[in-house]
């Protein structure tokens, strides 16, 4: 185009852009709704870095792994399951083949995991599904995905030095370093998104070999949609029209930024979104009184737990702990700041695992917990600093940190509250053991005691804040992540017992993962670990 | 012909570099005072204490803090502000991107509040203590004591929510349609250069409800500083002279306003600067995707390139802005540039 002419167009784009707010707001929104194309939009606080997940995570990421759906192995979405509910069972069984997998099978004594493609499955960009993908979609997560990492190596058992034999274009072999329950699940998560590596390649240089900017804005795999526009406010997905596997009757996935919570409230209750998350507890009960948003609950073994640092030379006294946890009116918590929407913690364990225990350190008892501060020395009372961010556990995070300190008042003891804004500091105080006392969420991929316990409680656990250090839960978490050999009931028994006496979490409730969808919304397979919007059949205005 | 004072604009100007180098260093320094490091972040959830630490060393954390600031500044004078930790792009193209949503709102939102402000506290003036200026003087009472996002959230649940006169504040174009290429990053914009009149009418529909929320809220002070200045004028012995003289009311009207104009060019002066980076909590309300808003964020995920960009980029636009808003009162005002 033409100087001049860019230069006419532009004064007149900014002559036009003066004089239209006013046309435009007489003529109102004037917009049909995305539903009203087949599109499922999806509003939720995040905004987007990017859709590679080996470079841009956020609480987002979870989300666009659901939707890209490029996995070898699937969860178990219809086992039990009636239209419009979540899966039932933590944790949730894995389908016998999926859209890219026609068979799989543990073999070596549950050190291998033989898995044969199906034919024919194609990319957006047309090109076949083989056992090279898989295997360079593995060597780019070990060169360059941090948290891949460690959940295929650290939590999924997989052996990073022998990870796979590729047999034939569609048959393969993954090795363990020993048997673990975990592995499949790795595979069925977002951790093992599978890559069209012919795609990718072909965007790659020499200074970035894995295509990582390419794959900032753009899909490369195998999944049921294709990213079509990538801004930080909007993602697009529309149909990878060579996918072959089932699907819903949505015709595009939105994801959209909207930071403010009670707008993402408006435009699911509106229709103009069919699905929203990051509510608070309050927003959830005025919203199940709604009758054009429907609350769909999915069972996991998510909780939220008032951490202690046990470095701290009061708080690192079993006993201490046990009292706050029996001075805490969990009953209280759960109606006052979950609003119904968790139950009180009874256990070491959450109750998705089952019942272990009588719950005896989680009864809120103000005496007996009066007589252990005596016990530990610290009768007369004494303080700590209760760091809090919203980031973790949550929007409730504030009126659970009041709460805990007016109860903890009861016994003497003075809870300072710290607020920190900072998401990013208030996971680098924890790591660095920096917070004498914090609250969090206990969220796991996956649904294993064992599993759970490490992430929180073990000595390498993620989520380690409190510094807890127990060779025996770290073996316990550790033979519940192998498979226990048929010994999972009791040492999940003992795990949760163990738990229960020390109290280095103090936990608080058990909560499920609350979808928040607009009643034109008909069904969406989901569990408490995902949802598969592919296969979502959804009539939004 | 008027006498521009050449020699105090070029001391200004002096000036300049000097002011952006100490808002640099400042910026630097503030950042690292919380001595938290955003690698734990950047890693990814669940990345190990050595996947940390490696994310530690890309990043230059690991560098010592006068290494990282004399390497800042280094880049500061080959243009570069170094790249966002987290999204891994340029901090100048990222901020080249947003910076001109920040400023269509801001005129925008300027103009509605110069053309309320005045109007309003013109009238009031011209009518002191008859039922205009009480309306006028209870309006603007009402916008000064609700808070800015209060007032924004209110109209969205009016004039979205319940009467759908307008559209979602979901950003700058409407769930439905498709943004078009970005040229300047305000799609009001970039939408009729692309000929794409659908997107320009959505965009502009999108807009409406935070430049008006915006332009009402600051249009309080242009009313409480026009009713002042302009009273005082309209009981000036001046105004009383051209009365006497039967000018008609409106020669009047304009003589007075005319003469008030220092004093709203020099409220023009604190608003812009107030406008700029101030509209944060704005434009996350509407789902802008802001500089403003893209500070925020950035603070709270300690990306200090970003912020060190961000403040260097506002503090920059705030010293040019007030140095031009001076020269423009010197140039327009000769009681001001007898005294200069």
């Amino acid at each position: 185009m033409p100087l001049k002419d860019i230069r006419r167009r532009g004064t007149a784009a900014a002559a036009a852009a003066l004089l239209a707010a006013p046309l435009a707001a007489c003529a109102g929104g004037g917009s049909s709704s995305a539903g009203g194309s087949g599109a499922y939009v999806f509003a939720l606080a995040q905004d987007f870095q990017g859709v590679d997940r080996a470079k841009y995570a956020s609480e987002a990421s979870k989300i666009v792994g659901d939707v890209m759906h490029s996995r070898l192995l699937e969860l178990d979405t219809e086992t039990g399951r009636a239209a419009g509910t979540c899966a039932p069972g933590v944790p949730p069984k894995i389908a016998a083949d999926s859209p890219l997998v026609e068979s799989w099978t543990t073999a070596d004594g549950g050190k291998a995991i033989e898995v044969t493609l199906r034919g024919g499955v194609k990319s957006a960009a047309g090109n076949v599904l083989t056992s090279d993908d898989v295997k360079w979609s593995i060597d780019r997560l070990k060169a360059i995905d941090a948290s891949a990492k460690t959940l295929w190596f650290t939590v999924g058992g997989f052996d990073p030095d022998d990870t796979i034999s590729v047999e034939s274009p569609t048959t393969f072999t993954l090795h363990l370093k020993s048997p673990s329950e975990l592995a499949a699940y790795t595979l069925a998560g977002n951790a093992a998104l599978i890559l069209d590596s012919k795609d990718a390649k072909a965007h790659a240089t020499p200074d970035d070999p894995w295509a990582t900017k390419y794959l900032t804005d753009h899909t490369a795999d195998f999944g049921p949609w294709k990213l079509t526009a990538f801004s930080p406010q909007q993602l697009t997905f529309d149909q990878n029209p060579n996918y072959a596997g089932e699907r819903g009757n949505v015709k595009r996935v939105v994801l959209r930024s909207v930071p403010e919570a009670s707008s993402r409230i408006q435009l699911v209750q509106t229709g103009q979104a069919a699905e929203t998350s990051g509510l608070d507890y309050t927003q959830l009960e005025s919203l199940k009184k709604s009758g054009a948003v429907k609350l769909v609950e999915c069972g996991n073994p998510g909780r939220d737990w008032l951490g202690l640092n046990t470095e701290d030379p009061v708080l690192g006294k079993p006993e201490v702990r046990q009292a706050i946890s029996m001075a805490l009116d969990r009953s209280a918590i759960a109606t006052a700041v979950y609003r119904g929407f968790a139950t009180p913690a009874q256990g070491g364990l959450s109750k998705a695992y089952g019942e272990f225990g009588d719950g005896a350190g989680y009864r809120h008892d103000v005496a007996g917990a009066k007589k252990l501060l005596g016990q530990a020395g610290v009768g007369g009372g004494f303080s700590f600093t209760l760091s809090v961010s919203s980031a973790q556990p949550g929007a409730h995070a504030q009126n659970l940190a009041v709460l805990v300190q007016q109860q903890l008042k009861a016994v003497g003891i003075d809870v300072k509250i710290k607020n920190v804004p900072s998401a990013v500091q208030y996971k680098a105080d924890g790591l660095a053991g920096k917070m004498q006392a914090f609250l969090m969420a206990e969220s796991p991929a996956v649904g294993n005691p064992g599993y759970s316990a490490w992430l929180s409680l073990g000595k390498n656990g993620l989520q380690n804040y409190g510094k807890f250090d127990e060779p025996r839960l770290d073996a316990l978490a550790a033979d519940l992540q192998a498979g226990a050999g048929g010994e999972t009931k009791a040492k999940t028994a003992e795990l949760a017992g163990l738990i229960a006496e020390r109290q280095p979490a103090v936990y608080l409730v058990d909560r499920s993962t609350v979808n928040v969808r607009n009643t034109c919304v008909t069904d969406l397979p989901s569990t408490g670990f995902g949802n598969d919007f592919t296969r979502a059949k959804a009539s939004c205005q | 012909m008027r006498r521009i004072p050449l020699k105090m604009i070029i001391g200004r100007l002096v000036a300049v570099p000097v002011s952006l180098f100490a808002v640099a260093s400042l910026a630097f320094w503030m950042m690292r005072l919380s001595g938290t490091s955003a690698a734990s972040s950047v890693a990814g959830e669940y990345a190990t204490p050595e996947a940390i630490a490696a994310t530690e060393r890309e990043l230059g954390l690991d560098r010592g803090l006068w290494d990282q600031y004399t390497g800042f500044l280094g880049g500061l004078l080959h243009g570069d502000l170094g790249r966002s930790y987290f999204t891994r792009q340029p901090v100048a193209g990222e901020l080249a991107a947003r910076l001109p949503l920040d400023a269509t709102i801001g005129v925008l939102a300027l103009i509605v509040a110069v053309l309320a402000g005045v109007g309003l506290g013109a009238l009031s003036a011209y009518h002191r203590n008859r039922w205009p200026d009480r309306t006028s003087r209870g309006a603007v009472t009402l916008l000064q004591s609700v808070p800015e996002f209060v007032f924004a959230l209110v109209l969205i649940y009016v004039l979205f929510f319940r009467l759908r006169w307008l559209p979602a504040p979901v950003g700058q174009i409407s769930l439905s349609r498709t943004a078009p290429p970005s040229v300047t990053g305000v799609v009001l914009l970039d939408a009729p250069l692309a000929g794409n009149w659908p997107a320009f009418w959505s965009a502009s529909a999108q807009l409406v409800l935070p430049v008006l929320s915006f332009g009402l809220v600051l249009a309080a002070v242009f009313a409480k500083v026009t009713r002042s200045s302009f009273g005082s004028v309209l009981a000036s012995p001046q105004i009383e002279y051209a009365r006497s003289l039967g000018l008609p009311p409106w020669r009047i009207f304009t003589a007075a306003l005319t003469v008030s104009r220092t004093a709203i060019l020099t409220t023009v002066a604190i608003i812009s600067g107030a406008l700029i980076g101030g509209n944060a909590i704005m434009q996350k309300i509407f789902s802008l995707d802001g500089t403003a808003a893209f500070g925020v964020d950035s603070i709270l995920k300690m990306d200090l390139p970003v912020v060190q960009g961000i403040v260097l980029a506002f503090g920059g636009t705030a010293v040019l802005l007030f140095l031009l808003i001076d020269i423009l009162i010197l140039l327009l005002d000769p009681r001001v540039r007898a005294r200069s």
